[in-house]
């Protein structure tokens, strides 16, 4: 069959073709690293770390462009404010419920509050069977966001994330999933607008949860402040179900 | 020459076409076939270049070796130790040895080419 072919020549051959058949399958076969939980190879850490830039970098690009957009709105707005006193006050009426719902950025009086696990001491390693109560969950969260909305809060954000009115604030394993898109892990700052001395009263009150966390050893420090910018909420403010109630008369 | 490339090709065509998946736990036996057949493959052109070349020795020297290394690694991993590793060492440092005789042997071969070529100059 192989005439003119070196019986080694064909022997070799032969072994290419496992060769090339076991190449092809390890690189074929799934690798280590692509389950979560396994190790990660550099190459798709590094790979990741890069596509997370380029996201980044696009998101950057998509919020300025919205700040865009939104500054031509608002420079239409107000030439059309001048028109006659009407429009000015549609115009006051469309800011106020701007920031109500979370599209402006606030600033005014408040407190800072910084929450954090308890630092790794005897007690907690003494203890692993109760690491639960020494860490920040997301009803704690859940609980101060609420006292801090019954002192009269009238902007909150979370590591400088906007809570609004649906913003949700669940577990999420060693982190806290805050509205639609942030994952926080500790330390976490919140940052109330309100009138600081009845916001940071808010956690005397005996059955505030202030001292629960405090006899757990959590970290929870809680500053009045002149001035704090609580910034406004980004990405989609689009509702696809709900729509106003038509009057009819 | 081309037949071993032709064979490659075949070979990575199968291997991408067969719907054989290897799981994930054996992948370290994969990797030690793969050497194990690299190191055939140098071994038999070495020895084929050497005018050495025996069919049977070439067959069985692959399939011995790989089965013993296989063996070596499935009592490796119940015992928790590496020992896969010697294999991959073994086949490793003897595909180097290969690729440097065949490295002389073309060198060799050039230096001849080129220097009766400036015999033939003068």
């Amino acid at each position: 069959m192989f005439k003119g072919v070196k019986k080694s020549t064909v022997f070799i051959a032969f072994m290419c073709v496992l060769l090339g058949f076991f190449t092809a399958k390890s690189f074929n076969s799934r690798r280590p690293g692509t389950i979560i939980g396994e190790v990660a190879s550099i190459s798709r850490i590094e790979k990741l770390l890069k596509e997370k830039d380029q996201l980044e970098a696009r998101k950057k690009e998509m919020d300025n462009r919205l700040m865009e957009l939104e500054t031509a709105i608002e420079a239409w707005e107000k030439e059309f404010a001048l028109v006659d006193q009407s429009t000015e006050d549609i115009r006051l009426e469309l800011k106020n419920a701007r920031s109500f719902a979370g599209l402006l950025p606030l600033e005014g009086p408040g407190i800072e509050i910084v929450l954090n696990d308890r630092q790794k001491d005897s007690v907690l390693l003494s203890n692993p069977g109760m690491l639960r109560f020494y860490i920040v969950h997301d009803s704690d969260m859940l609980n101060i966001i609420n006292e801090l909305r019954a002192a009269g809060a009238e902007a909150i954000s979370i590591n400088d994330t906007r809570i609004m009115a649906n913003s949700r604030i669940s577990c999420g394993g060693p982190i806290i999933n805050v509205g639609k898109y942030q994952r926080f892990a500790p330390p976490f700052i919140i940052r109330a607008i309100g009138d600081p001395d009845r916001l940071a009263g808010a956690f005397d009150s005996p059955d505030s949860i202030y001292h629960m966390l405090k006899a757990w050893g959590l970290r929870i420090d809680v500053k009045r402040m002149d001035k704090i910018v609580v910034p406004r909420s980004l990405g989609d403010s689009d509702y696809h179900f709900a729509k106003p109630v038509e009057e009819s008369e | 020459m081309w037949l071993p490339l032709i064979g490659i090709l075949i070979g990575i065509y199968l291997g991408m076409t067969l719907p054989l998946n290897i799981p994930t736990a054996y992948s370290s036996y994969m990797s030690i076939a793969v050497l194990a057949a690299l190191d055939s493959v140098f071994g038999g052109i070495r020895a084929s270049l050497e005018k050495k070349f025996e069919a049977d020795v070439f067959i069985s020297g692959f399939f011995g070796n790989a089965i013993l290394a296989a063996a070596l690694a499935y009592i490796g991993d119940r015992l928790d130790v590496p020992i896969y590793l010697a294999a991959i060492f073994v086949f490793g440092s003897r595909l180097f040895q290969n690729f440097a005789m065949l490295r002389r042997y073309f060198l060799g071969y050039l230096r001849r080419k080129s220097f009766s070529a400036e015999k033939d100059d003068k």
